[in-house]
């Protein structure tokens, strides 16, 4: 709200208004102060003169009795003038005084002063007229009140001062005003006190009559003014983001209203404060900013109209504010600044939506390929395309559709080639119509599709759309020139359908290289019947061999079996020329059939050999031959090129691969066990069947371990992965366990050796492992599972069973593998069977169902581990044996006691423990007594040594031991297949010392073949 | 090679090694080197105590043999000791390492008679 001066101040310029508080506006300029004093007296020019007139009537009409009164009291008329004219000054100025005084009471108590200053110079002059002082004041007291409107104060005055006038006039005598009025005629008075009487009546009918059109305005202009308050507040509540300050001449706030205050603006920083006195300017701003702002506004206070816009405005939303800052002009004075604030973030939003609207459309009509172009109504060009720009050549939008074309447009159907717009304005569409468009260096052929717009309100205008078909024409003719080609390359190469058959053929051959004989037969077979020959035949030469062999025939009368015991020298004519990689194309005469007969066994009149090569390596030849004379011409000879290139490819590769297969098959066999160990009370067989899909190296193994006191150490296991890293990697494993056996009794302790091992050495890698320790003694299996298969049992009653233990992780997969040896009591004939998850992963069947078709396998009655093996294997089939490698170690459990023993070993001392164990389980089971025992095994002790050291050369040797126990009388033989030399060294005769003493009887034999020891003790007594 | 261990020990001036295992043509020279390590010039001798031994051959016997001709040549003594007619004991009176190694019953015995001798 505006501080209410201010708004009168406002108002006060339409010319009607009225009410003003000076308390609460102190004019600050002469002309306010008129204007201040305009509006105090009357609203308008009329009034005011009224206003000044009635004063001055007041005036004239007190003059002429001031004059009659004056000359009354004085004799000089010089003197009357004299005292009235300085009262009249003084009191003039003390008026004029008061109607500038800035406040009511100024002007009242300086209203006062005047009456006061008059009085006192009339008391002067006539200071024994009491009556005239009385009037006087009384006149004054018109005068001012009626300036100041006090119509009951005036009133009331008006008829105490007539009732003192009639009350005089009525009672002279009595009344002690008048008693120096007695020299006045009594006429005289009574005229006068009715003419004054009159007048004062006069005078208070005028007062009231102007103060109820004073008031009557007066409330006319208070309706107006609160109509218009209402008015100007709706407008500027209603306002948008409109926000207005008010300034004076020192630029401080006189008022502020609007849109920020509603957003949260403290308002009391921009009123005026107690004193009257509106906040100023500076206090508001910092010091860039006064730098910034303080020359807008002291422009606006010169009058003129400055705007800025802004981006943010201090403690409230918005990106965009419209700054006006304003003279505040009244009665063409400037008075003040004002400042409009107007936020239009919105506008500017929608602005810039608009704006995105219109760059939308603008880029979705670029992105289109076919030219658009609108128009209005009138005609006007206002949307025009990328496509349209550029095909048409026109730069922006603008002016009517005639101006368009440039006359480069041709109407193909004939007719106004401005036309489409045009037509479309006129109400009529069209749909693809083709036109030519542009010069001659190049000319463009479109469709243009126009028709009008219209909406509810009727014509907005028309659109065409410009379709360039030019492209499209051509890839049409490009394709009917193309079907035509294709017709006739389909044509030609007909002809050459008969040698793509062989190649093809050739093809199939290359997927499936394995050397196949049969198959090879069936590709000369396919050769034979393309290119019309009655034989075709491989010969090929293997590196280093003098002569070609044929591998491969067809159409031969001789035997494949004797075909291929011929040798054709690979230095004849035929294996010169493919040596060289010619050609040899031979007409069959008498003397070549003579040279060879197989010519003539065949009957062949032309033959034709193409040498068979890949690279710089040559093969062999492939041979064509016709029975009748019929030469070879060069086309049949690049087809029978052609096939020979390819077979040579395909050998070549069978080659390959084959290498490849025997080299890992090599490198396979290298890292299993060359031999399964013998030993006493152990039976073993055992089976390793790689993967036949690939020839990648498993990474399977087994191994069988030699251990102290005739146990056995049998170990298995899969290395995850394939090819020659997994392989090696089995060595190590395998190799590892090897040592770790030797080391230790714990098939735990092996397996977490293992685990060390792998997980130091190999990190990442992972392998099963199973270990287990066979001791024939007690008949008992220890063993350890790292993520391997437990082993199947076969017990002699042919109930199978897999050993129930727990598997510990595999190898590599943790450093902290659990605790999980287990043990199996076995019994003579049971039978062991380690195997790899190639047997029970099988991808026709579950996990769970391989295991049990592995046990049912088993459980089959077998003789031998051997026999056991071949059941196993069969219960996998083929397919499944292709899909991994597998291997498989099978033990049975067997007495070594009894009559008979046999035993055979490697001529080494490590072996002679196990032939102690052996033995010394013979013997026991034989009744010998344990004295008798160690002395037999002293003396096949020592017949062992001398074997070992006395019969062979250095290398792998054997020596058999073979014993028998016949009614209490034991006799050993040791046998083997060396050659004796002397004893060497001291002390080395002591030897047969000790056989002869401790056995009963010891015989010697030996031949070239070999020697023979043979030890005799009778058991069951003491020797003597 | 077979299984033979060889605990070594010191009573006083003795060096006593206690074989146990098999003795045999494998292991013996194993055992001859490993007692001539620890035998020492300040020592009187040695005492040999094979009662844990199952078995042993020509081959041990030589490596006996050796150890006490190596002793004798250094003015040392060496015992045997062996279960009584156990098969060793018996095959090593055969050999006749009586002569040159004294067969004992008992470690004190043993170490008293080399004492004695010295």
């Amino acid at each position: 709200m505006l501080p209410s001066g201010c708004r009168s101040r406002q108002l006060a310029r339409n010319g009607s208004a009225v009410l003003v508080d000076f308390t609460e506006y102190p004019p600050s300029s002469m002309s306010q102060l008129r204007s201040a004093w305009a509006r105090r007296i009357d609203l308008s020019d009329d009034e005011w003169r009224r206003r000044h007139g009635l004063v001055l009537l007041i005036i004239a009409v007190e003059l002429p009795f001031l004059a009659i009164y004056a000359s009354w009291h004085t004799n000089s008329t010089t003197s009357v003038v004299a005292a009235i004219l300085p009262a009249a000054a003084a009191a003039g100025v003390t008026l004029i005084a008061a109607m500038r005084s800035s406040s009511r009471r100024t002007g009242q108590l300086l209203s006062a002063l005047t009456l006061l200053i008059y009085t006192t110079v009339m008391l002067g002059v006539a200071p024994d007229s009491e009556l005239d002082v009385v009037r006087l004041n009384f006149t004054l007291s018109l005068i001012v009140l009626a300036l100041y409107e006090s119509v009951p104060l005036l009133a009331a005055f008006a008829v105490a001062t007539v009732a003192v006038h009639v009350g005089a006039a009525l009672g002279a005598e009595t009344n002690v005003i008048f008693r120096e009025r007695e020299e006045a005629s009594g006429w005289q008075l009574t005229v006068g006190y009715l003419v004054m009487g009159v007048a004062a009546i006069a005078l208070l009918a005028l007062m009231i009559a102007a103060n109820d059109r004073v008031r009557r305005h007066g409330q006319e202009a208070l309706a107006a003014a609160r109509h218009s308050e209402t008015l100007y507040r709706t407008m500027l509540e209603n306002l948008q983001g409109v926000t207005i300050f008010l300034l004076d001449l020192d630029l401080r706030f006189t008022a502020a209203d609007g849109a920020l205050f509603r957003q949260g603006w403290p308002r009391d920083p921009f009123m005026p404060g107690p004193d009257g006195r509106g906040p100023a300017l500076r206090d508001h701003l910092d010091a860039d900013e006064l730098a910034e702002l303080l020359p807008l506004y002291e422009r606006a206070l010169n009058g003129e109209r400055v705007s800025r816009s802004f981006e943010a405005w201090p403690g409230v939303p918005g990106e965009e504010f419209h700054v006006d800052f304003l003279p505040l002009v009244e009665e063409s004075e400037v008075v003040g600044a004002v400042v409009i604030v107007d936020d239009v973030s919105e506008r500017a939003r929608m602005r810039r939506e608009l704006a995105w609207e219109r760059t939308f459309l603008s880029a979705v009509l670029d992105s289109l390929s076919d030219g658009v172009v609108a128009c209005d109504a009138d005609g006007n060009i206002n949307v025009i395309s990328r496509a349209f720009r550029e095909t048409w050549g026109v730069a922006v939008a603008g002016g009517l559709v005639e101006d368009r074309s440039n006359g480069k447009l041709v109407d193909l159907q004939g007719g106004d080639a401005h036309a489409p717009l045009r037509r479309a304005l006129g109400g009529e569409a069209q749909e693809d119509r083709p036109y030519l468009l542009g010069g001659e260096d190049n000319p463009r052929h479109v469709r243009i599709t126009s028709r009008p717009i219209r909406t509810e309100r009727g014509l907005l205008g028309a659109v065409a759309a410009v379709h360039d078909v030019t492209e499209a024409l051509e890839v049409e003719a490009e394709r009917d020139r193309r079907i035509a080609e294709q017709a006739a390359r389909e044509r030609a190469e007909e002809a050459a359908r008969r040698a793509d058959d062989l190649l093809s053929l050739a093809d199939i051959a290359l997927e499936h290289v394995e050397g196949d004989a049969t198959l090879m037969d069936y590709m000369l077979e396919r050769v034979r019947e393309q290119l019309n020959v009655d034989t075709a035949a491989l010969l090929v030469a293997e590196q280093g061999d003098p002569f070609m062999h044929f591998v491969a025939a067809s159409g031969y009368r001789t035997g494949m079996d004797e075909l291929a015991r011929m040798q054709i020298p690979a230095g004849g004519s035929t294996g010169q020329a493919a040596g060289a990689g010619e050609r040899w194309h031979m007409s069959v005469d008498d003397a070549t059939r003579a040279e060879w007969p197989i010519l003539e066994a065949e009957d062949l009149s032309t033959v034709l050999s193409v040498p068979l090569q890949v690279g710089d390596g040559h093969l062999g030849v492939l041979s064509v031959g016709r029975r009748a004379p019929v030469p070879f011409s060069d086309e049949e000879s690049d087809r029978v090129d052609l096939a020979g290139g390819r077979i040579a490819l395909a050998l070549s590769r069978a080659r390959l691969r084959e290498r490849e297969r025997q080299a890992v098959a090599a490198l396979q066999e290298s890292l299993l066990p060359r031999r399964l160990l013998e030993v006493p009370g152990v039976r073993l067989a055992a089976r390793y069947i790689p993967a036949s899909d690939d020839a990648e190296v498993g990474g399977d193994w087994y191994d069988t371990i030699p251990l102290s006191r005739g146990r056995i150490g049998l170990g298995i296991g899969d290395v995850v992965g394939r090819g020659l890293e997994a392989a090696a990697l089995m060595g190590q494993l395998r190799s590892a366990m090897r040592a770790y056996a030797l080391l230790s009794d714990e098939p735990q302790k092996v397996i977490d050796a293992l685990n060390e091992l792998l997980v130091t050495a190999e990190p990442g890698e992972m392998a099963t492992a199973l270990y287990l320790i066979f001791d024939p003694l007690t008949m008992t299996i220890t063993g350890a599972s790292a993520g391997h298969p437990m082993p199947l049992v076969r017990r002699a009653d042919g109930t199978c069973t897999y050993v129930d233990g727990t598997p510990m992780q595999p190898l590599g997969a943790a450093a902290q593998p659990h605790q999980a040896q287990w043990t199996v009591a076995l019994h003579d004939g049971d039978m062991l069977a380690l195997y790899t998850d190639g047997f029970i992963e099988r991808r026709d069947v579950g996990v769970d169902t391989g295991l049990q078709i592995l046990c049912d396998a088993f459980s089959h009655p077998n003789a031998s581990p051997d026999a056991a093996c071949k059941s196993l294997l069969q219960a996998v089939p083929e397919e499944v044996r292709r899909a991994d490698d597998m291997s498989l170690l099978v033990m049975q459990a067997c007495p070594v006691t009894g009559p008979a023993f046999a035993l055979t070993l490697p001529a080494d001392f490590a072996a002679l423990g196990r032939l102690r164990s052996a033995m010394r389980q013979w013997l026991h089971a034989a009744g010998a007594t344990s004295l008798e025992t160690n002395e037999i095994l002293i003396a096949t002790g020592e017949a062992a040594s001398n074997v070992i050291e006395h019969a062979y050369a250095p290398g792998y040797a054997e020596l058999t031991v073979d014993g028998i126990v016949d009614d209490g009388l034991v006799r050993v033989t040791v046998t083997d297949h060396g050659t004796w030399r002397e004893p060497r060294g001291v002390g080395r005769g002591m030897g047969s010392a000790i056989m002869s003493q401790l056995m009963d009887r010891v015989q010697r034999t030996g031949d070239d073949t070999g020697t023979r020891v043979r030890l005799e003790r009778r058991i069951g007594h003491q020797p003597s | 090679m077979n299984d033979i261990d060889i605990h070594l020990e010191l009573q006083g001036p003795v060096l006593v090694a206690r074989l146990v295992g098999d003795i045999d043509a494998s292991n013996s020279k194993q055992v001859r080197t490993r007692i001539f390590e620890f035998l020492t010039n300040d020592q009187l001798g040695l005492v040999l105590d094979i009662t844990g031994v199952q078995y042993i051959d020509s081959a041990g016997t030589r490596t006996l043999f050796d150890l006490s001709r190596g002793l004798a040549e250094r003015g040392q003594h060496m015992r045997v000791i062996a279960e009584e007619d156990s098969t060793t004991a018996r095959l090593l009176k055969i050999v006749g390492i009586d002569s040159s190694a004294p067969m004992c019953t008992n470690l004190k015995t043993a170490v008293d008679s080399i004492r004695a001798a010295a």
